[in-house]
C-alpha cells in the first residue's frame, strides 16, 4: 500500500513515516500544497494523509483540484481545525475521512487501514484468502493450524496489496509502484524475486503468473 | 425620552394655538376700537351739531335748542342715544334719557373727554363730554351712544371669527401631523432595516436616508463590519492557535506509543493522562472562545442545505456502521444565526447519536417562535440518575458522562450563549438517548 502524506511539519510527519512504513506502508512525504498535487496525481496512491494547513496551497484547494480532475484516490484529512464547519466543508471538498489533531498513531492506522479497505470494496475484519489469515498488526501469515509464517516487510506489503486485489491481473509496474515509495528501488524483477518467495511460504496455488500481463492472486479450489 | 413625533407635534400645537388665540385677541380688540372710534366720531358731530342747536340767550338765562336741529332719536325715550348740556347751573338733557340721572364730569373749555358709563335700562354707554365756549358762556355738552347693541354684534362676531380659527386649528394640526408623518418615514424605514437586520434578511442598513441621520447610518454600517471582521480575524488566529499547539501536542501523545517509554509504564501512564488533560482543555477553551454567541446581524443559515451537507459527512465518518439517519425539517426553514455556532451544535448532537446508536438515529426540528431540535438514536442511553445529573445546570459534562464528554460540554456552551434550553431524556421511539434543544427567536429576545 502506497501513501502520499502531506504535512508541512517535518518532525510529525518523519515521525508518522517511521510508524507507517513499520506497519507495512509506502510512505512519500510532501511538506507543501503544490507538490502534494502534483504528486497526488502523477503516483497512484492507494490513501492520502492531508495537512489543511499547508504552505504555498491549502490542503482543501489541492483537495478539490484532485477532486475535479477525476482523481478519486482516498483522502483522510488530518488537521487541528476540527469544528464541525469545517468537518463539513472537508467532507463536501471530496474527502473521505476526518482526524483531528492530536491524534494516537493507532487511531491514524486504524482510520487509514479502513479507508483502503473501504476503496477496495473490502469488508472489514482481518485479511483473508483460503484459510489463511493476515495479521496486520504482527505483519504475518497465519495458517489454519495457528501456524504463523513470518514475512519479511516487502513481503507483508506485496501479500497485502494482492490480498486487496483478488482476482484481478497485476501488472510487475503496478505492484512496484504501489509497494515502493517513490524514491525508492524500483527494479520490477525485484518484484519477481519477492513472488517467489511469496509462493515459498504461503503456497504456490495463490498467485497465478500471467505471462506477459502480470500475477493475479486467487485463493485455490 | 419622548418620541420626536410627540416632541414636534406638541410644540408644533402650542405655538398654533397662541398664535391663534393672539390673532383672534387683537382682531376683536382692533374690530371694538374701529368700532368705537367711528361712534366717536359721530358722537363729536352730534355735539357740535347740538352746540349749534343752542339757541342765542343772555347771560344766565336757560338754554334753549331749536329743537329742529336736533335728530329725532335725541326725542324717543331710552333709544341709547343721551345728550347732556351744562351752562353754569343750567342743564338740558335730551328727552330721550327721561327721568334718569346721567352724572359727567367738569371739563373746561376746549376738554374733551371720553368715558364709559353704565345708562338707563342697563345700557352701557359711551360718553363723549366736550368744553365749549359759547357766546362767552362755558358750555358743556355730553352725548352719549349705548354700546350694548353693539357689543352684541362684537361678541358675535367674535363668536364666529373663534370657530373659523378653531377649526382652521384643527385643519392645520391634522396637516401638521400628517407632515410629520412623512417627515419621519425615512426612521420608521430604519427601524424596519434594523429589525430584518436583527432577523438577518439584510446585511447592512440601506444608506438612502435623509442626511440628518446618514452619519448615524454610516456608522452602524461602519460598526457592523468591524465587528464582523474582528469576529472573522479572532477566529482565524484561533485556528492558527489551535494549529500551532496541537501539532507538538500530537507529537506529545505519540510519545507514549514509542517502544522506549511502553517500557516504561509508569512515565507513559502519566504522559497519557496530562496529554489528555491538556487536548481536552485546549480543544474545549479554543471551541468555547470560538463561539460567536449571538448571531452577527445579517446571519442567516438555510437549515435543510446545511443539515444535509452535516449527514452527509456524518455518514463517510460512519461509514462502517449501517446507519439509518432520519430527519424531519420543515421546508424553507432559515434560522439567523452563526452558521458555525449552529453546525457546531448539530454536529457534537448528532456525532454523539452517531457513536452511541446501533443503527438508527433521528433528528426532528421544530420551527415555532423559535427553533428545536430533537435528536434520539437507538443506542444504549443513559442511566437515569445520570440524566438527571447532566439535566442539572452548571454541571460540568465534560466530568460527568463518560463518552458523551467534550461534545455535550460545548453543546451546552452554545445554548447557554443562545439562552436557549436543552433537556436530556430516553427516546420513546428509538429507545436510546435524546437530547432537545430550544433556542429562542433571534432578536425577539431583545
Amino acid at each position: 500500500m502506497r501513501l502520499l502524506l502531506v504535512e508541512d511539519d517535518t518532525e510529525l510527519s518523519r515521525q508518522l513515516k517511521d510508524d507507517l512504513v513499520k506497519s507495512g506502508f509506502a510512505v512519500d512525504i510532501v511538506d507543501n500544497g503544490i507538490d502534494a498535487e502534483f504528486m497526488g496525481d502523477e503516483e497512484p496512491y492507494d490513501a492520502v494523509i492531508l495537512d489543511l494547513g499547508l504552505p504555498g496551497r491549502p490542503g482543501l484547494e489541492v483537495l478539490k483540484n484532485w477532486r475535479s480532475k477525476g482523481n478519486k484516490a482516498p483522502v483522510i484529512i488530518l488537521t487541528a481545525r476540527d469544528a464541525w464547519f469545517e468537518k463539513v466543508e472537508g467532507f463536501k471538498t471530496g474527502a473521505d475521512d476526518y482526524l483531528a489533531k492530536p491524534f494516537h498513531t493507532g487511531e491514524l492506522l486504524a482510520r487509514v487501514n479502513a479507508l483502503i479497505r473501504r476503496s477496495k470494496d473490502q469488508a472489514g475484519g482481518p485479511l483473508s484468502a483460503g484459510n489463511l489469515i493476515l495479521d496486520e498488526d504482527r505483519q504475518c501469515v497465519i495458517t489454519e493450524d495457528q501456524r504463523t509464517i513470518e514475512l519479511t516487510g516487502i513481503e507483508f506489503r506485496l501479500l497485502r496489496y494482492l490480498l486487496l486485489h483478488p482476482g484481478i491481473v497485476l501488472s510487475k509496474t503496478r505492484l512496484t509502484e504501489h509497494v515502493y515509495e517513490f524514491d525508492g528501488d524500483k527494479d520490477s524483477n525485484v518484484i519477481e524475486v519477492y513472488i517467489n518467495r511469496l509462493r515459498q511460504k504461503i503456497g504456490k496455488d495463490f498467485i497465478e503468473t500471467r505471462r506477459g500481463q502480470g500475477y493475479i492472486f486467487k485463493v485455490p479450489e | 425620552m419622548r418620541s420626536l413625533q410627540t416632541r414636534l407635534s406638541t410644540g408644533l400645537i402650542v405655538s398654533l394655538i397662541i398664535l391663534f388665540s393672539l390673532q383672534w385677541l387683537i382682531v376683536s380688540r382692533s374690530i371694538r376700537s374701529l368700532t368705537e372710534g367711528y361712534i366717536e366720531s359721530r358722537l363729536r358731530h352730534d355735539s357740535e351739531g347740538l352746540l349749534a342747536a343752542i339757541n342765542p340767550a343772555k347771560e344766565n338765562a336757560p338754554l334753549t335748542l331749536n329743537q329742529g336741529r336736533v335728530d329725532l332719536i335725541y326725542n324717543r325715550p331710552f333709544s341709547g342715544h343721551y345728550y347732556l348740556i351744562r351752562s353754569d347751573d343750567h342743564l338740558l338733557s335730551s328727552r330721550s334719557l327721561w327721568d334718569y340721572d346721567l352724572p359727567i364730569p367738569d371739563v373746561s373749555v376746549g376738554e374733551t373727554r371720553r368715558l364709559y358709563s353704565p345708562g338707563p335700562g342697563g345700557q352701557n354707554l359711551l360718553l363723549l363730554v366736550n368744553g365749549f365756549n359759547k357766546q362767552d358762556r362755558p358750555v358743556i355738552i355730553a352725548v352719549a351712544e349705548d354700546l350694548s347693541e353693539i357689543e352684541v354684534d362684537i361678541r358675535h362676531f367674535q363668536l364666529i371669527y373663534g370657530a373659523v380659527s378653531l377649526a382652521i386649528l384643527v385643519v392645520l394640526i391634522i396637516i401638521q401631523r400628517l407632515i410629520i408623518g412623512v417627515g419621519l418615514a425615512p426612521l420608521k424605514k430604519v427601524r424596519g432595516d434594523i429589525t430584518s437586520l436583527e432577523k438577518g434578511e439584510i446585511h447592512h442598513l440601506r444608506e438612502e436616508v435623509p442626511g440628518e441621520i446618514r452619519p448615524l447610518i454610516r456608522e452602524i454600517n461602519h460598526l457592523l463590519e468591524t465587528m464582523t471582521e474582528r469576529m472573522q480575524r479572532s477566529r482565524k488566529a484561533l485556528g492558527n492557535l489551535a494549529h500551532a499547539l496541537k501539532t507538538p501536542l500530537t507529537l506529545l501523545t505519540q510519545l507514549s506509543d514509542r517502544e522506549e517509554i511502553r517500557n516504561c509504564p509508569e512515565i507513559r501512564h502519566h504522559l497519557i493522562e496530562h496529554t489528555g488533560t491538556l487536548r481536552n482543555l485546549l480543544e474545549r477553551e479554543l471551541r468555547r472562545a470560538r463561539l460567536a454567541g449571538t448571531p452577527r446581524p445579517g446571519q442567516q443559515i438555510v437549515l435543510e442545505t446545511e443539515i444535509r451537507y452535516l449527514l452527509d459527512a456524518l455518514k463517510k465518518i460512519y461509514k462502517d456502521k449501517a446507519l439509518e439517519i432520519r430527519y424531519s425539517i420543515p421546508p424553507g426553514g432559515i434560522l439567523s444565526g452563526d452558521r458555525e455556532d449552529m453546525l457546531e451544535l448539530l454536529g457534537n448532537l448528532l456525532d454523539n447519536a452517531c457513536k452511541w446508536a446501533r443503527g438508527k438515529v433521528s433528528l426532528t426540528v421544530e420551527k415555532d417562535n423559535g427553533i428545536s431540535f430533537c435528536i434520539e438514536d437507538d443506542g444504549p442511553g443513559c442511566p437515569d440518575d445520570e440524566l438527571t445529573r447532566l439535566s442539572q445546570r452548571g454541571v460540568r459534562i465534560d466530568e460527568s458522562a463518560a463518552g458523551h464528554g467534550l461534545g455535550l460540554a460545548i453543546v451546552r456552551d452554545i445554548v447557554d450563549q443562545y439562552s436557549g434550553e436543552i433537556a436530556f431524556g430516553r427516546s420513546e421511539d428509538l429507545g436510546g438517548f435524546k437530547v432537545s434543544v430550544r433556542l429562542p427567536a433571534q432578536g425577539a429576545s431583545r
